[in-house]
């Protein structure tokens, strides 16, 4: 005789979750945040000139405490190359990973990220036109707002076109793919008739981004827009939770829909714009991550969120580290590292999901 | 607010009526009802039947004022749902829709808290009452067991009474469920209506699409017709229920007898009439 499926069910399952799901749960975070910093010690010290842990420890406790004496050259390499390097990749892989996640939500496509999406790219090209036109001169803050401005409207026109064709999600890579490419020529078009030949150099640096010659003035610019706008998406992640069942349930339930989708999408964007601006264009950290983290941690954006943006933070890092260190005196950039990690990511998760995405 | 002013403010709460006037509705551009007025009563049990296309669904998010191309008012006592915030909203209403196959990946219990969207605040833990209305709601629908099994596991059926627990966990004055018994095998069907039941024994007030003439006579207090775009019928289940609205309405031709076993109406089809 057939047992009722509830009474399987009850054998089967107790009332408290699974022992692993609950220490991946309490422990992902400690494990992510020790990791990170460890990893930062890690591509502090790797380099051409390798520092040893307890130099690099003594550089960084200068920074904190000044000492009185003159500081060593080991204390400046450190302070003043190595570390702005480090320190920009882990907020723009955090920020990257944290606009990912958010517009996996809110497209409700697994696929949608800044670089895939054509957002970078917007991003990337108005930055461009704001260097040639020299409106970038003008006042520091010129070139992020061009970017940011270049973000929003590649997102507008992603969410009006999705938004047309409801429940095709394979439509959204389809508009990336038209924007990454319209995009792409735009930058390379512009910047070949730059009147300054030194833009012209910098035409690789848009298209794929770099981390080279990072200074603190660009760590700067992402410490502003990437936690501004990444703590407010943290607050809206239960709505992300909601809105990525339907629509109706998160209206349902309480959220206000309309304008939960366009302020997040409006944050991912400065999120992403504030990444673009001081490294290009680095693609797929914002789909790698994030869908690693969530088959740690589940769905929940609270925790996937944080998660998603300490492990973003520590696989630039480490992307930027393979980028400078594994093939010397081949020199890779940043965002060639992501794109040899990510493009077949991408195309597992295709192969995954092509159910999902007829 | 103190405690007692909660406690105060949820008891004028309960025992308003949910009234839609003239509610007109439009689905892409193509009129889907006209000037359709249905009212919604506390601690009791509101069916709607009709046949396919006829804005059933339509109707229960127009009430929830939910859909976009709809007109006309949606009243909660003497208050336009309206005017009040999404958050507010979700204090009146909770609808339990039909789209429930979604890969989402969360767990029974996660998404029954998801329900408790609208009393917590960001970066906010559960409070005692969180839980509280989330344990109440996975003993209601008999999930208990299941709480920490990930949806995508669970049966069709198990997955439906998954998000009636969510709407529940809202502890809204109103339920509306768009089809909830469409996915389950008989037993299911039995723990959702005596769900419903106990829920509008404990005073609030739901509205149920249901396609089972007879289950839905059965249960409701009131039954509603919707065809042709308007309320064909509105009340008793016994008056509404009858082999000339089956006609009508259905083009079926029906015998509607007492059943001995309930005392209510029940339908048998008999065949269709060739218009």
């Amino acid at each position: 005789m057939l047992l009722h499926d509830r009474e399987i069910a009850t054998a089967q399952w107790p009332a408290e979750p699974p022992a692993t799901a609950r220490i991946l749960r309490i422990g992902s975070p400690i494990a992510a945040s020790l990791g990170l910093m460890l990893i930062v010690l890690l591509a502090v010290s790797i380099g051409p000139v390798s520092l040893s842990p307890g130099t690099v420890l003594h550089a960084l406790g200068g920074l904190v405490v000044p000492s009185a004496s003159a500081p060593a050259a080991s204390d400046l390499l450190v302070s003043e190359v190595r570390l702005p390097r480090v320190v920009l990749a882990g907020l723009v892989g955090a920020g990257l990973s944290v606009a990912g996640v958010v517009m996996q939500a809110l497209f409700r496509n697994p696929l949608a990220e800044p670089g895939i999406t054509g957002v970078s790219s917007g991003a990337a090209a108005a930055a461009v036109i704001a260097i040639v036109t020299g409106i970038s001169a003008l006042a520091w803050w010129m070139l992020p707002l061009a970017a940011f401005v270049g973000a929003l409207v590649c997102t507008a026109i992603v969410h009006a076109i999705s938004s047309v064709s409801r429940g095709r999600s394979s439509t959204i890579i389809l508009v990336g793919i038209a924007a990454n490419a319209f995009l792409g020529a735009l930058v390379s078009a512009v910047l070949a008739n730059a009147p300054d030949a030194a833009d012209v150099q910098r035409v690789t640096f848009w298209l794929n981004g770099d981390l080279t010659a990072a200074t603190w003035s660009d760590v700067a610019i992402a410490a502003i827009g990437i936690p501004l706008g990444a703590i407010i998406l943290l607050a809206l992640a239960r709505s992300f939770d909601l809105m990525s069942l339907s629509d109706a349930q998160a209206a349902s339930t309480g959220v206000n829909v309309g304008l939960v989708r366009q302020s997040a999408l409006a944050l991912a964007a400065l999120v992403t714009a504030a990444a673009v601006c001081v490294t290009g264009v680095i693609s797929f950290v914002g789909l790698v991550v994030p869908h690693l983290v969530r088959l740690l941690v589940g769905p929940r954006h609270t925790r996937l969120m944080w998660l998603s943006a300490l492990s973003g933070a520590a696989f630039l890092i480490i992307a930027d580290l393979v980028a400078r260190m594994l093939f010397t005196p081949v020199v890779l950039q940043t965002g060639t590292v992501t794109a040899f990690v990510g493009a077949p990511a991408l195309l597992l998760l295709v192969l995954r999901s092509r159910r999902s995405l007829q | 607010m103190t405690t007692l002013d909660m406690a105060v403010a949820s008891a004028m709460r309960t025992r308003r009526d949910l009234r839609g006037t003239d509610l007109t509705a439009q689905y892409a551009k193509h009129p889907v009802f006209s000037d359709v007025s249905i009212r919604l009563k506390p601690a009791a049990i509101h069916a709607v039947i009709g046949p396919n296309g006829a804005g059933k669904t339509t109707l229960l998010a127009t009430l929830a004022v939910l859909h976009r191309g709809a007109s006309g008012t949606v009243m909660i006592g003497d208050e336009r749902v309206a005017d009040s915030s999404p958050r507010d909203r979700a204090h009146i209403r909770a609808l339990v829709p039909q789209d429930h196959d979604r890969h989402s990946g969360f767990t029974v219990r996660e998404l029954v808290e998801l329900g408790r969207f609208a009393h917590r605040r960001p970066f906010s833990a559960l409070t005692d009452d969180d839980r509280d209305a989330v344990d109440t709601a996975l003993a209601q629908t008999r999930l208990s067991p299941l709480a920490h099994r990930s949806l995508d596991t669970l049966s069709g059926g198990q997955r439906q009474l998954a998000f009636i627990a969510k709407a529940l966990a809202q502890r809204s004055e109103y339920l509306l469920l768009d089809e909830p018994l469409s996915a389950l095998d008989p037993r299911h069907q039995l723990d959702v209506i005596s769900t419903l039941q106990t829920c509008a024994a404990d005073g609030i007030g739901i509205a149920v699409v249901l396609h089972d003439l007879t289950l839905a006579a059965r249960i409701s207090d009131t039954l509603t017709v919707v065809a042709g775009g308007r309320v064909y019928d509105s009340g008793d289940p016994a008056e509404v229920l009858t082999p000339d609205m089956l006609a009508d309405v259905y083009g079926v031709r029906a015998a509607v007898h007492i059943d001995p076993d309930t005392g209510t109406p029940s339908v048998t089809l008999l065949g269709a009439i060739s218009s």
